[in-house]
């Protein structure tokens, strides 16, 4: 901090403390707001971040999940080395840890093979594995599945891009004209305490009369003008919902599309989600939404058709996903995304759909690291 | 720029006095907390028709912005005063210079739009204008043929750019898409680029690649998507961009027009 005070954020916003009687308020102090004000801001617009990737291609072996070495880009808490161990971002310690980060990798393969699937996963501590977009090759051409997951990392626990295919033989990831890349943002605190959203950021003036809590004509309230927007910020809403524990089919069908039910919450800190209700996630607190889908089906060899997905809201706006043609001679599963950054209202709702033209219905998956799941993350007012 | 930066860490002094108590408290909170509860946000789409050329990379320029509290973008309107002519000769996919019938009132640096309205319009920044010719980076050729006597107008603006209104790191999402049908081997793939350059120094034509895969081969009615997501690091005054590139393998010719199946991006502000 500028006095040169040492901070372990996110910080944990103090309560003040109303004036009333014997009882003294809590005074306005510069300490008070430099260990409250500062240190919020100083880690909310610099929250760790990492950037990192690949600079020499990895061989990775067939139904294997293979580890992509990456060269950092940015590392703004020395989450990662150079020279070891240089698949690994390690989280670092926070106040509020386990804590919620937002992770996005791609992973150029140098293959054309359209029977087969090439897949981008996350893997937590090489154990935990959380997969992504699941496609075939495409003739002629390279092919570049993306990842993006929300994983909860405690302090040194370490995340890694891997790579996967099922050709039965060894393929390439490409560093050429593109590259396998990694990034990884903190968005939200382990624990937290929810709050009203915040409104636009009052303008303070001479006739202020500081107060905790007591409202009515000059009073400001510095426990909702100040504690609760660090609240907001540490613990803004986040939500992911799986198709764990789901027995699903999506119907094939041209133009039929299905919305994908989640039976398991992993995070739902604001309560958007509801087992009764368990297609949608239900906004509760307003603002722009980092929304992200991913649509994952089992898979026969010798599947046929295309496979699409897309995002519902309030079961008419659509925004469109991915459309991708199935490998033909795999059984390792389609898994497609969608996504995008989406202004939703209070009461708005919002689901992920499949669809799909194969000879019959198609089974989600339910596995440990390559189920359906529904993601969304507050992102602005 | 008018757009609220990203805050320093505020550094409270003991001692500040009553009267200066409002502008220390505006400027070392509110202006903060304005800024982080509300980032710069660019959400834009592209609803018009617009075609395209297979193999070819384009930008795409956005004709819908539903929200842009930096002030990124702008659409695009003419000149008063400004170049105003029509091509002397076709021109073709791949060019990067145009002879005009008068190139008067054109200057580097000027915005030219190739056609008045339409799915064939496109926009260049110009880098030279000599006589009666006009030219632009040969890293940005035209996509699209023009005709001769085709309208070329000064316009206020390239609405594929997004010029960054505060630096730091930005979120981007992005949604391409092509219609028609599809065939055999057919790839989509959207870039994002900064100032027409990769950030992660890997350049895949027109930006930083995005996914890579095989869109589905039937009619239009099997909508052809490719979504991406980036974060890239933009210093004041960069320029973002998506591109849209697919291969030759089919016909198509022009971007999807059904609704919520439209080109669209969006730029989040995520830090420092």
């Amino acid at each position: 901090m500028p006095s040169g005070a040492v901070a372990l954020p996110p910080v944990i916003p103090h309560t003040w403390i109303e004036q009333a009687g014997v009882v003294y308020g809590d005074p306005l102090r510069a300490k008070t707001l430099e260990s409250q004000v500062a240190v919020a801001v100083a880690w909310h617009r610099q929250r760790p971040l990492f950037q990192g990737e690949a600079t020499v291609t990895t061989s990775v072996a067939s139904a294997t999940y293979v580890p992509i070495p990456l060269a950092e880009l940015v590392d703004n808490v020395s989450g990662h080395s150079d020279s070891a161990n240089t698949s690994r971002w390690a989280a670092p310690g926070t106040s509020t840890g386990p804590d919620w980060y937002l992770a996005v990798g791609q992973l150029p393969f140098a293959t054309s093979d359209p029977t087969k699937s090439f897949l981008a996963a996350l893997r937590v501590n090489g154990s935990t594995v959380f997969e992504g977009m699941k496609v075939a090759g495409a003739t002629g051409h390279n092919t570049t599945p993306l990842v993006c997951d929300l994983a909860q990392l405690n302090a040194n626990d370490y995340l890694e891009l891997c790579a996967r295919q099922d050709t039965a033989g060894a393929v390439s990831t490409t560093v050429s004209s593109k590259s396998a890349t990694l990034g990884i943002r903190w968005v939200c605190a382990g624990s937290g305490t929810t709050v009203a959203t915040p409104a636009t950021p009052r303008t303070w003036t001479a006739a202020d009369a500081i107060t905790a809590d007591s409202t009515g004509g000059a009073k400001v309230p510095l426990n909702l003008h100040i504690r609760d927007v660090i609240r907001w910020l540490n613990y803004p809403p986040i939500a992911r919902i799986t198709s764990v524990g789901s027995s699903q089919t999506i119907p094939t069908g041209a133009g039929t599309w299905t919305s994908i039910q989640f039976p398991t919450a992993t995070v739902d800190n604001y309560t958007m989600w509801s087992s009764g209700t368990n297609t949608k996630l239900t906004i509760n607190r307003a603002g722009v939404y980092f929304v992200y889908g991913l649509a994952a089906v089992a898979e026969a060899s010798g599947a046929a058709g295309y496979r699409a997905s897309r995002l519902l809201v309030n079961g008419t706006t659509v925004y469109g996903g991915m459309s991708s043609q199935v490998a033909t001679a795999s059984t390792a599963g389609t898994q497609l995304p969608a996504f995008g950054h989406i202004r939703l209202a209070v009461n708005d709702t919002i689901e992920l759909q499949m669809q799909q033209n194969d000879t019959g219905a198609l089974t989600v998956k339910t596995g440990t690291g390559d189920h359906a799941r529904l993601i969304a993350v507050w992102r602005s007012l | 720029v008018t757009a609220l930066q990203p805050p320093g860490v505020p550094l409270f002094v003991a001692g500040t006095t009553g009267p200066n108590m409002p502008a220390t408290m505006n400027a070392l909170v509110r202006d903060p907390f304005t800024f982080l509860l509300q980032p710069p946000l660019f959400r834009a789409t592209r609803a018009a028709a617009l075609n395209l050329t297979e193999g070819q990379h384009q930008y795409v320029p956005w004709d819908t912005a539903a929200e842009d509290t930096a002030g990124g973008w702008a659409a695009p309107s003419v000149v008063g005063g400004g170049g105003s002519s029509t091509l002397s000769g076709a021109t073709s996919v791949g060019a990067t210079s145009a002879t005009l019938v008068s190139a008067a009132n054109f200057a580097i640096g000027d915005v030219a739009r190739f056609e008045s309205s339409g799915a064939n319009v496109e926009y260049r920044v110009l880098t030279g204008v000599a006589g009666a010719v006009i030219s632009w980076s040969s890293s940005i050729p035209l996509t699209l043929a023009h005709a001769n006597g085709s309208a070329v107008t000064e316009v206020s603006s390239d609405p594929s750019r997004y010029t960054v209104q505060a630096p730091g790191w930005y979120d981007v999402t992005a949604r391409v898409s092509i219609s028609g049908t599809g065939a055999a081997g057919l790839v989509l793939i959207p870039s994002v680029a900064v100032n027409q350059a990769s950030h992660t120094g890997f350049n895949g034509g027109a930006g930083w690649e995005g996914p890579e895969h095989s869109v589905p081969t039937g009619t239009s009615g099997q909508l052809k998507m490719t979504p991406g997501l980036w974060s890239v690091y933009c210093n004041l005054g960069d320029v973002i961009q998506i591109d849209l590139w697919f291969s030759t393998e089919s016909a198509i010719t022009a971007v999807d027009t059904t609704a919520g199946w439209v080109c669209a991006a969006e730029i989040y502000w995520s830090g420092v």
